[in-house]
């Protein structure tokens, strides 16, 4: 007698009570739920997986909202915004709304195209902001891109923006419903890279490309629209750094997004060429690379995840009609080769390994369409180098940094365009070369995997046959190496590039050059992370003359010169210097970057921390906050440089013993860097163990115990053992375990610990020092006094030559001395040491 | 171009009467509403949508738009004009289906639910009378099940914003919503797989 409507009330109950569940648990729960008709249950079985799959159209349906008034957007239709008459809603999306409108003050009534942003402006900050970006779209000028042509707030605090009206329709059904043909279907798409790279030469990234923006109009023309609006709404800073959540739909589409957009990554041209790669695969073959019709987070995933099919493999009968081939067959043959290749050359995961611009794209189409060869190949190195990254992520994670840090960096310093582009072009000969190694080297071996050591060991081998008759080139990628060498701690191998890389700068521009400064300084930034100092400063103040020399202006290299030298007196000890010299550096990047710029902010952070250990922590205190504010500001969602700005303060709350705010900001700066990050980067890994070292001060020695533990999983494993982050868990770890009365093994630790970084730093170098007091203090413990009193005093004697007396790791070095003469009973000895400290304590 | 003055005025004061319970003043909105929503959409259909898609949400805008203008409208005037819209724009689609499906077989009527300002594909269109068929039976067991769907994918609201209509906790919404979600994605897809990608038109 169960009535249907009966029986889904009934449904409906069971299914409620399954979703109350965690999630992992529902399957289980509901296969053990009594009580319930067999074939409730079993309905109850197909929603769950209903619920799981939610593919389709019910997935997201909030992008349309008619919003309530206080969020309207919708309320303009015949208003005037500016100068324009609202005639219609022609669209809304999650960013705001499209009004198709008319200048009212215009004789003949041009037809426009108003954008409503739907967030409003929060504060003049971001309305000066929105006007600068403004300025800088209304200078994009092509044929082929829809011209911003004003803007405006309205009465209720919405920006909006006005463009040209684009009658025509997007480029995949423009051609469908033409039957076009693949060689024309490129052709038009050519038109379409002519635009971006128009765009990105007066360095806009669109970041939000996909046929709804990329119109045809009847007679042909391709009309580009919404350039950089996606950064402009992206960037309006969200309440307190927190991610949008998905329902708060970010600028852009997740089938055409990007690896790094959808992980929140700093966003390059990169971006626009990916986006690019996945238009061109749906116009070749009617449907994108990865599968849609999926819940969101599954596009994300697999656009992360899963490598694009080839075109030729995804056509169907359907898709080759529309394109006037006869059967599926014909349309991948077409497409098979070298068509494939391209738009999966533009489609990597790696931006780096894409194409190193939209040009390159265009220019490879062409070649294309000319019958000559290619320059995407296909990518038999990307399977090899995801396993390898896989296996080897910290040390690939470092040499990857440097480079995309060179590859980014060439595009976010050069602000004139051709400059730009040499950049561009020398980076990816670099990126390039190394990415035949890593497909190189596999091969040779055996198929087992291959350390990063092997691959820049082969690098710079094989850089002499290669690169022969390009030096530039060359010096560009000793430069690399060095920094590769120096990230991963291999200080000597380090060395040699460094200095090839200076041997290189003169032949290549001359003695009077700033690539010879760039040299000096590199060298010097080794010498002074080796702990020689005094070698680090000759470097340090040969660079600065050299730099003088050559101009008088300050300008972006003598910042980084002075900021070396400040970093070095820091590690001095000598912090009155190190705190005016990062002032000087804060002074310069405030007059050449900007007050609220990134790097200022991290200037502010630097002159903080040196002003903190002068025990001035208040000062510190609001110099930390004020520089964090500043880079939550300009990095609305999780980034890395606001990660660390927060580690430093988590270490000045420290410092200045306030625990608890200090423990939480350490927890908040490692969640983020795991997110960031992952868990295998070296950076992740400093803040775990930073975190370590405060439980450990703090008696919670389990807990420092668990960190420490987690950091040295990765022994072995990704990182060489004497990864210079290993090297300082061991210690931690050892003290911590000392604590917990497990002398034994805390003992082994700590042993182990000074044997390694005898092996990686010279002679003589503080810290080697410092963990020689805390193999003494170990000895203490163990009521090895003697062994205790040799290597304190040896460790003393280190610390003191490096540092001097007044540093606080000396005044340690002292305070384990005087601790082991009072507990072996020599209070004589014990006096002796005790007043050093007293003598100068503050 | 908007409404007229005396249309506006109309639909306000009919909202203002049902809202005070007058049975007959909902009788005369809900063929106004109709009528306005068939309008619009003819006007998609005949020159916007060479697709021949519509999106629903947009059209219930751009309804409230032509209907209210500018006007200073009550919050529970709103709420009922979206209850009243979103139950309209589902007979019309229904209609224009049924009507599309006497004239020929080959133009089916594609609905997009999605935010897209111009519909990218056939992934996230579907059988708007297969949706509405479900529908009803939903309503069968509880109508505040259906009406959670009408206000979600054909009035574009978000959980909070049905929660206010409704005038229930957003929990409940929350919970109405992943279950009739649930249900239709099974009704609509019963072998649970999403559509073969190739099929268009």
């Amino acid at each position: 007698m169960a009535e249907p409507s009966d029986r889904l009330l009934q449904v409906r109950a069971l299914f409620d009570a399954v979703m109350e569940r965690p999630e992992a648990e529902r399957r289980g729960w509901l296969e053990r739920a009594i009580n319930w008709d067999a074939d409730v249950k079993a309905t109850v079985r197909k929603l769950l997986d209903a619920d799981e799959s939610t593919n389709s159209f019910l997935e997201n349906p909030a992008g349309l909202p008619v919003r309530s008034a206080e969020s309207g957007t919708g309320f303009y239709a015949g208003q005037r915004l500016g100068s324009y008459e609202v005639v219609r809603l022609v669209g809304q999306g999650g960013m705001g709304a499209v009004y198709e409108a008319v200048r009212a003050d215009d004789q003949y009534r041009k037809r426009v195209a108003i954008k409503l942003v739907r967030r409003g402006l929060d504060s003049e900050l971001t309305l000066a902001r929105f006007r600068r970006e403004r300025q800088i779209l209304a200078s994009l000028e092509h044929r082929n891109i829809a011209t911003l042509l004003d803007g405006g707030v309205s009465p209720d605090g919405h920006p909006f923006l006005v463009m040209e009206y684009i009658e025509g329709e997007p480029i995949t059904l423009w051609c469908d419903a033409r039957t076009r043909s693949v060689r024309d279907r490129i052709l038009l798409f050519r038109q379409v890279c002519a635009a971006v790279q128009h765009a990105h030469k007066n360095l806009i990234v669109h970041r939000d490309l996909k046929p709804g923006n990329i119109l045809v109009t009847a007679d042909g023309t391709v009309k580009l629209l919404d350039f950089g609006i996606a950064k402009l709404i992206d960037d309006e800073p969200g309440t307190d750094g927190i991610p949008l959540t998905q329902g708060d739909a970010r600028a852009f589409t997740p089938e055409y997004a990007s690896p790094e957009q959808i992980r929140g990554d700093p966003l390059t041209t990169a971006t626009d060429v990916y986006s690019l790669g996945v238009v061109l695969f749906e116009l070749m073959t009617g449907r994108r690379p990865h599968v849609t019709g999926r819940a969101m987070m599954d596009v994300a995933r697999a656009v992360l995840e899963e490598p694009a099919p080839r075109p030729s493999s995804a056509v169907t009968d359907a898709a080759a009609e529309r394109a006037g081939e006869r059967s599926a067959g014909r349309l991948a043959r077409a497409l098979s080769g070298e068509l494939d290749n391209i738009a999966l050359m533009a489609l990597r995961k790696e931006p780096e390994r894409r194409y190193g611009s939209v040009e390159a794209l265009g220019e490879d189409l062409q070649h294309f369409l000319s019958g000559r060869p290619v320059l995407a190949e296909r990518d038999w190195a990307g399977y090899r180098i995801r396993k390898f990254v896989q296996r080897n992520t910290a040390a690939v994670v470092a040499s990857a940094l440097v480079l995309v840090a060179l590859a980014g960096g060439a595009i976010a310093t050069a602000r004139e365009s051709h400059r730009l582009r040499i950049e561009q072009a020398k980076a990816l000969q670099v990126s390039g070369f190394l990415q035949r190694l890593l497909s190189s080297v596999q091969p040779a071996t055996g198929g087992r995997d291959v350390p990063v050591s092997e691959v820049l060991a082969q690098a710079a081998t094989e850089m002499d046959s290669i690169l022969a008759g390009q030096p530039s080139v060359r010096l560009e990628l000793e430069s690399v190496l060095g920094q590769s060498y120096q990230s991963l701690g291999r200080f000597d191998d380090a060395e040699g590039h460094f200095r090839r890389e200076l041997t290189l700068a003169r032949e290549v521009d001359g003695e009077k050059s700033t690539s010879v400064v760039r040299g000096r300084l590199h060298l010097g930034s080794l010498f002074a992370k080796k702990g020689a100092i005094d070698q680090a400063d000759s470097f340090f103040v040969a660079a600065a003359d050299l730099k003088r020399s050559l101009t008088q202006a300050p300008d972006l290299l003598l910042v980084d010169i002075l900021s070396a030298r400040a970093s070095l007196e820091h590690d001095r000890g000598r912090l009155p210097e190190a705190e005016a010299l990062h002032r000087e550096v804060l002074a310069l990047r405030r007059t050449l970057e900007g007050d609220e710029s990134d790097n200022a902010a991290s200037s502010m952070n630097n002159v903080a921390v040196s002003v903190g250990e002068q025990n001035r922590w208040a000062e510190a205190d609001s110099l930390h906050r004020r520089a964090l504010a500043i880079l939550r500001h300009n990095h609305p969602e999780p980034n890395v440089v606001v990660a660390d700005a927060m580690g430093a303060l988590a270490s000045a709350l420290d410092y200045e013993g306030k625990d608890a705010p200090a423990d939480s900001a350490y927890r908040e700066v490692i969640a983020l860097r795991l997110k960031l990050l992952g868990a295998a980067h070296p950076d992740y890994n400093w803040s775990v163990l930073n975190y370590a070292t405060f439980l450990l001060e703090h008696g919670r020695l389990q807990e420092a115990v668990d960190r420490t533990s987690q950091i040295l999983s990765n022994r072995g494993g990704s990182m060489p053992e004497t990864h210079p982050i290993l090297v300082a868990a061991l210690l931690v770890h050892g003290r911590s375990l000392d604590g917990l009365g497990k002398m034994d093994e805390g003992g082994k630790a700590i042993e182990e610990g000074v044997a390694l970084r005898r092996q990686i730093y010279p002679p003589g170098h503080w810290l080697l020092g410092n963990s020689e007091r805390y193999l003494g203090e170990h000895y203490t413990r163990a009521k090895r006094y003697a062994d205790a009193e040799r290597i304190l005093v040896h460790g003393y004697g280190i610390v003191l030559a490096a540092l001097g007396p007044d540093h606080p790791r000396t005044k340690d070095a002292v305070k384990a001395l005087a601790d082991l003469y009072r507990v072996w009973g020599r209070p004589f000895q014990e006096e002796e040491y005790r007043s050093k400290l007293g003598k100068t304590g503050g | 171009m908007p409404s007229d003055p005396s249309q506006l005025s109309t639909m306000t004061r009919l909202l203002e009467q049902a809202r005070h319970g007058d049975a007959a003043a909902m009788d005369r909105l809900l063929p106004l509403l109709y009528q306005e929503l068939r309008r619009i959409a003819e006007l998609h259909m005949r020159r916007e949508r060479p697709d021949h898609t519509l999106q629903p949400t947009a059209l219930v805008h751009e309804a409230y738009l032509r209907l209210m203008g500018g006007a200073e409208v009550e919050w529970q005037d709103r709420a009922h004009f979206l209850r009243a819209a979103s139950q309209t724009m589902r007979r019309v689609l229904v209609d224009y289906a049924r009507a599309r499906n006497a004239a020929k077989r080959g133009a089916e009527l594609r609905v997009t639910l999605d935010e897209a300002l111009v519909a990218q594909g056939d992934d996230r269109t579907l059988d708007m009378l297969v949706l509405d068929d479900a529908l009803t039976r939903l309503a069968a067991a509880d109508p505040r099940w259906a009406q959670v769907v009408e206000l979600r994918c054909f009035a574009g609201l978000d959980v909070a914003e049905v929660a206010k209509v409704l005038d229930i906790s957003t929990a409940t919404v929350t919970r109405d919503w992943r279950f009739a979600r649930a249900w239709l994605v099974d009704a609509l897809h019963p072998e649970g797989g999403s559509k073969d990608d190739g099929r268009t038109v």
